[in-house]
C-alpha cells in the first residue's frame, strides 16, 4: 500500500478544496443540525437561550399573561423581580427598575418589536401613548440591568422589548370586552387575513374610565395598530407597522378638584423592518421609524391664576416698586400685560426618526457577532418645558458589536460595546464583559461586569421654565438650561446562578447585584435672577431672591441586593411565577446651596423588598384559575410625598364555552386585591382599594 | 458436461478469490494495532466524539488523532481509520482510498454521495450516520399523534434527497405524506399554510442551516396558530418551540462509534451503515400546552423508540 504523502500546498488545496464547498456552496453537513433556531435577542441582539445570556432576564410568555390579572401593559412588569409599578395619576403609569424614580422614571429602555418608543421630550415612556394594548403582545423580554451596550443610553438600569402578535401566528378574529371598577368599559378588536402575498392583522381598542374616586382622573382613549407581514422569498421578511393613539385623560398632584386637568394626546408611528439571511452564516436587519406624539393641556390668563383681574392688583405693586427702587427698578417695564400660561409640563410636540443595520455574522458555530450602526433624530417643542416656542434637536449616530464565543461546551463569553456620538452632549462609549459556566447539564453560573453611559436626553439639555409676562417682566424664573451637563455613568457586576428544573418544566435564576451610578443627574437649587417673586419674596423680608435650578452631575446611589425568579409547571396543568428582589438603594442627592433645599438621601425611594406569587391552575380545559400575590415594602418615591407599601391578593377565574365549531367565548372575572387592603399610591388621593373587573372575548 | 466443468471451476475460483478477500481483510483488522482518528476541526462537538470514543473504546489499541490541518503530519499509513464528521470522511475518499474507514456523526446523504461519487466501496467502509432513521422520527410522530393520517414536510435542495426514504417510512407507520419543495425564491408563509393545514403533524427535516433557520422561522408561528405538532432535529429545535424531536448527542455517536470499532478490532467484521443507537427524546412542554395536546412521557417515549432503526 502507498501512503499518499502530500507537501503542504497539496494539504492545504486538499483541504481548501473539501471544505470551502460547505462554506461556500452551503453543502449539507452535519453542523446544520446543530445550527440554532432564533430564541431570545433582546439582551446581546444575538439569538440565545435564556440560560445563555449575559444578564438575567425575564421573558413574560403569553402563557404569564394570559394566567395574570394584568389589564394594562404595565402592571405586568410586576411579574419581573427589582421591578415597581406605580400610578402618579390612574391612568398615568411608571415603571422603574430598582427604584430611584419619580413622576418621569428615565433609565429603562422600552422597545416595541426593537422600535424604541421613549419620549425625548418628556425623558420617559408615556405608556398610555403607545397605540398597543395588553390584547396585542405575544411576549416581552425584559433585561434586568444595564443594557446600553446593545440598545444605548436609555438602558441605563435595563431593557424591554416588547414583541407584538404576527398576522401570521394569530388564527382568528377576537373582540373583547372589560367592565369594572372605577366605570371601566374598554372593548378591542383584532382582525386578520391575507391576500396573495401579504398577511395582515388590524387591531383597535377604545378604553374609557373615571379614575380615582376623589380626582376623577379617568380616560377616553382610542388607538389602533396594523401590522403587515411581507415574505417575498424564504430568506426575505418585511414587516410594517403602523398605529396611533388619540384621546385625553386627567393628570395632576394635589388635594383640590382644581389642581387636576385634562391632557390631551395623540400619537402615531411607523415601523419598517427587513430581514435578509445572506447565507449561512449572515443574516442583516434593517430597521427605520417614526415616531410622534403632541401632548396639549390647557392654558389659563395669568389673571386668572393670580386672583388678580385685570392684572390691577400686580401692576400697582410694580408701580409702587419702581417709585421706591427708582433706577434700580430692575424690570423692563412697570406694567404688564395678561398672557397664557400652562400649569402642566405635559404639553407640546415631539418626533422621532430613526435608522438601524445589523449585521450577524457567525463564522464558526461557537462564535457570533452582531454588529451595526444606526442613526436618531429627535425634535420637540413645548413653551411649558424648553421656555420657549422654538424647537430643538439633536442627532445621535452609533455604532455596536455584541459578541458571542462559546469557547467550550462549559465555558462562554459574552462581550458588547456601544458607541454614541451625539450632536449636543459628548460621545460615550459603554462596554460589557461577561461570562456563562455550565457546572452542570442543569446549572450554569454567570457573571457581568458593566460600565455604561446614560447621555442627557433632549429634554435635560435643552429644558427651562418661566413665566415671563409680554413685556418681558419675568414674573418667575423656574428652571434654567445647563450646557454643561454630561453622561450619568453606571458601573455594575452581577453574579447569577440559572437552574434549570426539567422535571418542573422550568427554572430557577438567581441574581446577586452591585450598581452604582456616578454623576447622577438631578436638580440643583440656587439663588435665581431678581423676578417678580424675589422681589415680593425681599419686600416681606426675605434676604435672597427666589430659587432657581439646573441640572448638575451632582448625585450618586449605590445599588446592592439579590433576585430571585423562578418560573415552573409542575405538571401540566399547574403555573408558578415567583419574583422576589432585595434592594439596598443608598446614595445622596446634592440639591445645591439654597436654604430650604437640603440634600436628600435616596435610601428611602427604592423599596427594600418587593415580591409577587402567581399560581396557575388548569382545572378543566376550558376552566382556569390564578392567585396572584404582590407585596412591596415602604417606599416614597421622588416626587411623592406619601410613603406607600401593600400587600394584595388578586384572584382571576377564566371559563371558555364552545359556540358553534369555531367560536369561543371565554368570560374572566378578576378580583384585584381581594382583602381590600388599601393604600395610596404616589399621591393620598390615589387610594387603590377591593377592584372586581369582568372580561369576556370571542375568539372566531 | 462442459459447460458445468466450467462453472464448477468459476465457482471455485470465485469462492477461492472471497477465501482470499476475507482472510486479507479479517487479517488486516486483526492486524491494526493502531487507530487514526481524522476529525473535521477542532470544534467541541467533534472533539466530544473523539474523546467518547478514547473512553469508551475497550480495545487495546493505540490512538492518535489528527484534524485536516494536521493530516500530513501522520507518520505511516494508517490501519484503521475514524472520520469524525463529513469533511474529515471527505479528505479521507481522497487521501487513503485503500484504508478501512469507519466514518462517524455525519449525515447518511452525505455518506452516500460522498461514497458514490468515489472508488472505495462499502466492503471496508461503513458508517454511523448522525441523523435519525426516517422510520424512528415518523414512529415519533405516531406515538404523538395516534389518530394522525396525514404528515406534511417542505423540502430543501439538500433534504429532497430524503423524499424515498420518508415515503417508505410513511408506508410503515400508517401515514400518507404531504409534502412540497421549497425554494429559496419562494414566498415561505404561502407555501407552507397549505401543507400545514391539510396534515396532522409536521415533520421538519434537516438542510443546510440557513434553510432550517429560515423555514424554522415561519414553520414554527405556523404550526402554532394551526395548533398542529412540529416535530423537529434537534435540541434548539424543541428549545425554539417545535413540539418534540430526538436527536443524539456527540457523546451518544461516540458511545456507539467505540463499540462499533470494538467490534470490528475484535472480529473483523464491519457493522452496516447505521443510524444513531443511542439517541434524546425531548418535548416542549410549552408547545404542548399551546397547543393543547396530551403527550405520553419521555420515558415512554424512549422505550417505544428503542429498536426502532
Amino acid at each position: 500500500m502507498i501512503y499518499p504523502r502530500l507537501d503542504r500546498v497539496q494539504q492545504l488545496l486538499l483541504t481548501i478544496s473539501l471544505s470551502a464547498p460547505s462554506l461556500a456552496c452551503y453543502a449539507y453537513s452535519e453542523t446544520d443540525l446543530f445550527s440554532d433556531i432564533p430564541e431570545i435577542v433582546s439582551a446581546t441582539r444575538i439569538s440565545q437561550d435564556i440560560s445563555e445570556v449575559p444578564v438575567s432576564t425575564t421573558v413574560i410568555t403569553q402563557e404569564l399573561i394570559q394566567a395574570s390579572g394584568a389589564i394594562d401593559i404595565a402592571d405586568l412588569f410586576k411579574l419581573v423581580p427589582g421591578f415597581q409599578v406605580y400610578t402618579p395619576n390612574a391612568n398615568k403609569y411608571a415603571v422603574t427598575y430598582h427604584g430611584a424614580s419619580g413622576e418621569f422614571p428615565n433609565n429603562l429602555d422600552v422597545r416595541i418589536n426593537g422600535r424604541p418608543v421613549y419620549v425625548p421630550l418628556l425623558s420617559t415612556v408615556a405608556w398610555n401613548t403607545l397605540g398597543i394594548s395588553i390584547s396585542d403582545i405575544q411576549r416581552i423580554e425584559v433585561v434586568r440591568g444595564s443594557n446600553v451596550p446593545s440598545y444605548g443610553s436609555n438602558a441605563l438600569m435595563g431593557a424591554i422589548n416588547i414583541v407584538t402578535k404576527t398576522p401570521i401566528e394569530q388564527t382568528s378574529q377576537q373582540i373583547t370586552t372589560t367592565v369594572g371598577a372605577q366605570g371601566r368599559k374598554d372593548i378591542s378588536t383584532s382582525f386578520n387575513g391575507k391576500t396573495d402575498e401579504l398577511y395582515y392583522r388590524l387591531s383597535l381598542r377604545h378604553e374609557k374610565n373615571d379614575g380615582f374616586d376623589f380626582q376623577q382622573d379617568g380616560e377616553n382613549v382610542n388607538l389602533g395598530n396594523i401590522h403587515l407581514t411581507f415574505t417575498p422569498s424564504l430568506y426575505d421578511s418585511i414587516d410594517f407597522t403602523a398605529g396611533f393613539n388619540n384621546g385625553s385623560m386627567v393628570i395632576g398632584e394635589g388635594k383640590q378638584l382644581s389642581d387636576f386637568q385634562d391632557r390631551e394626546h395623540f400619537s402615531h408611528y411607523q415601523h419598517l423592518q427587513w430581514n435578509h439571511v445572506v447565507d449561512v452564516n449572515n443574516e442583516l436587519n434593517l430597521q427605520l421609524y417614526h415616531n410622534s406624539l403632541t401632548l396639549r393641556t390647557p392654558s389659563y390668563p395669568a389673571s386668572e391664576l393670580l386672583k388678580d383681574p385685570g392684572l390691577s392688583a400686580l401692576n400697582g405693586q410694580l408701580a409702587f416698586l419702581a417709585s421706591i427702587m427708582g433706577n434700580t427698578y430692575p424690570f423692563a417695564s412697570t406694567q404688564v400685560s395678561d398672557f397664557d400660561v400652562y400649569t402642566s409640563a405635559e404639553n407640546g410636540k415631539t418626533q422621532s426618526y430613526g435608522a438601524e443595520v445589523q449585521h450577524t455574522f457567525s463564522p464558526v458555530n461557537a462564535f457570533t457577532l452582531a454588529s451595526g450602526f444606526g442613526l436618531r433624530y429627535e425634535k420637540a417643542s413645548s413653551i411649558a418645558l424648553l421656555g420657549n416656542d422654538e424647537t430643538v434637536d439633536e442627532e445621535v449616530y452609533f455604532i455596536f458589536s455584541n459578541a458571542e464565543w462559546k469557547q467550550t461546551e462549559k465555558l462562554s463569553w459574552n462581550a458588547g460595546i456601544m458607541s454614541e456620538f451625539s450632536s449636543i452632549t459628548k460621545p460615550s462609549h459603554s462596554i460589557r464583559l461577561a461570562s456563562n459556566y455550565k457546572l452542570t447539564n442543569f446549572l450554569t453560573l454567570r457573571g457581568a461586569i458593566t460600565q455604561a453611559y446614560r447621555t442627557p436626553s433632549l429634554l435635560e439639555e435643552n429644558g427651562q421654565t418661566a413665566y415671563i409676562f409680554p413685556e418681558g417682566v419675568p414674573y418667575d424664573y423656574v428652571s434654567f438650561a445647563n450646557d454643561s451637563i454630561e453622561a450619568e455613568k453606571l458601573n455594575a457586576a452581577e453574579v447569577g446562578i440559572f437552574w434549570l428544573l426539567p422535571q418542573q418544566s422550568g427554572f430557577l435564576d438567581l441574581k446577586f447585584f452591585n450598581e452604582r451610578i456616578s454623576h447622577g443627574l438631578d436638580s440643583w437649587f440656587y439663588e435665581g435672577p431678581i423676578d417678580i417673586v424675589s422681589a415680593k419674596q425681599k419686600f416681606a423680608g426675605a434676604s435672597v431672591n427666589d430659587e432657581a435650578r439646573e441640572l448638575r452631575n451632582t448625585s450618586n446611589r449605590k445599588s446592592r441586593g439579590f433576585e430571585i425568579q423562578a418560573s415552573l409547571n409542575p405538571t401540566n396543568k399547574d403555573l408558578i411565577h415567583f419574583a422576589y428582589s432585595l434592594n439596598k438603594l443608598s446614595g445622596v442627592e446634592k440639591r445645591g446651596s439654597y436654604a430650604d433645599k437640603p440634600d436628600r438621601e435616596y435610601d428611602e425611594t427604592s423599596p427594600r423588598h418587593t415580591a409577587t406569587l402567581l399560581l396557575n391552575h388548569h382545572f378543566t380545559p376550558s376552566l382556569d384559575a390564578s392567585l396572584i400575590f404582590n407585596y412591596m415594602s415602604e417606599v416614597e418615591w421622588l416626587d411623592s410625598n406619601v410613603r406607600e407599601s401593600y400587600k394584595t391578593t388578586d384572584l382571576k377565574v377564566s371559563k371558555s364555552f364552545h359556540i358553534g365549531d369555531s367560536q369561543q367565548l371565554t368570560t374572566s372575572l378578576l378580583v384585584k386585591n381581594m382583602f381590600d387592603q388599601q393604600y395610596s399610591e404616589f399621591q393620598e388621593t390615589n387610594l387603590y382599594d377591593r377592584r372586581l373587573y369582568l372580561t369576556m372575548t370571542l375568539d372566531f | 458436461m462442459n459447460n458445468r466443468k466450467w462453472n464448477i471451476k468459476k465457482i471455485r475460483r470465485a469462492s477461492m478469490l472471497a477465501i482470499v478477500l476475507f482472510i486479507s481483510i479479517f487479517c488486516q483488522a486483526l492486524a491494526a494495532s493502531k487507530l487514526t482518528i481524522l476529525v473535521s476541526s477542532e470544534s467541541p462537538v467533534y472533539q466530544a466524539v473523539g474523546l467518547t470514543v478514547r473512553k469508551t473504546l475497550q480495545s487495546n489499541i493505540h490512538i492518535e488523532e489528527y484534524t485536516p490541518t494536521t493530516i500530513g503530519t501522520i507518520p505511516a499509513p494508517p490501519q484503521l481509520l475514524l472520520t469524525v464528521g463529513s469533511s474529515a470522511f471527505k479528505i479521507a475518499l481522497e487521501t487513503f482510498p485503500d484504508i478501512p474507514v469507519i466514518a462517524s456523526f455525519l449525515p447518511r446523504r452525505v455518506f452516500e454521495e460522498s461514497l458514490s461519487n468515489s472508488p472505495r466501496t462499502r466492503e471496508n467502509t461503513t458508517a454511523i450516520f448522525i441523523d435519525q432513521s426516517m422510520l424512528r422520527q415518523l414512529t415519533l410522530a405516531r406515538l404523538i399523534t395516534p389518530d394522525g393520517t396525514t404528515i406534511g414536510t417542505v423540502f430543501g435542495a439538500s433534504s429532497i434527497k430524503e423524499r424515498q426514504r420518508l415515503y417508505q417510512a410513511a408506508t410503515a407507520t400508517g401515514f400518507s405524506i404531504k409534502s412540497v419543495l421549497l425554494n429559496s425564491d419562494d414566498n415561505p408563509v404561502n407555501t407552507l399554510q397549505p401543507i400545514i393545514q391539510e396534515t396532522d403533524v409536521f415533520l421538519a427535516i434537516p438542510d443546510q442551516s440557513a434553510f432550517n433557520r429560515a423555514s424554522a422561522k415561519w414553520s414554527l408561528f405556523m404550526t402554532l396558530r394551526a395548533k398542529k405538532p412540529l416535530i423537529g432535529f434537534s435540541e434548539k429545535y424543541v428549545d425554539a418551540g417545535a413540539l418534540a424531536a430526538v436527536f443524539s448527542s456527540p457523546e451518544q455517536m461516540g458511545k456507539q462509534t467505540a463499540e462499533a470499532l470494538d467490534a470490528f478490532i475484535t472480529t473483523g467484521s464491519w457493522p452496516e451503515p447505521q443510524h444513531p443507537k443511542y439517541f434524546t427524546v425531548k418535548i416542549n412542554r410549552q408547545s404542548a400546552h399551546s397547543i393543547q395536546i396530551q403527550l405520553p412521557t419521555i420515558e415512554t417515549l424512549q422505550h417505544q423508540l428503542e429498536g426502532v432503526n
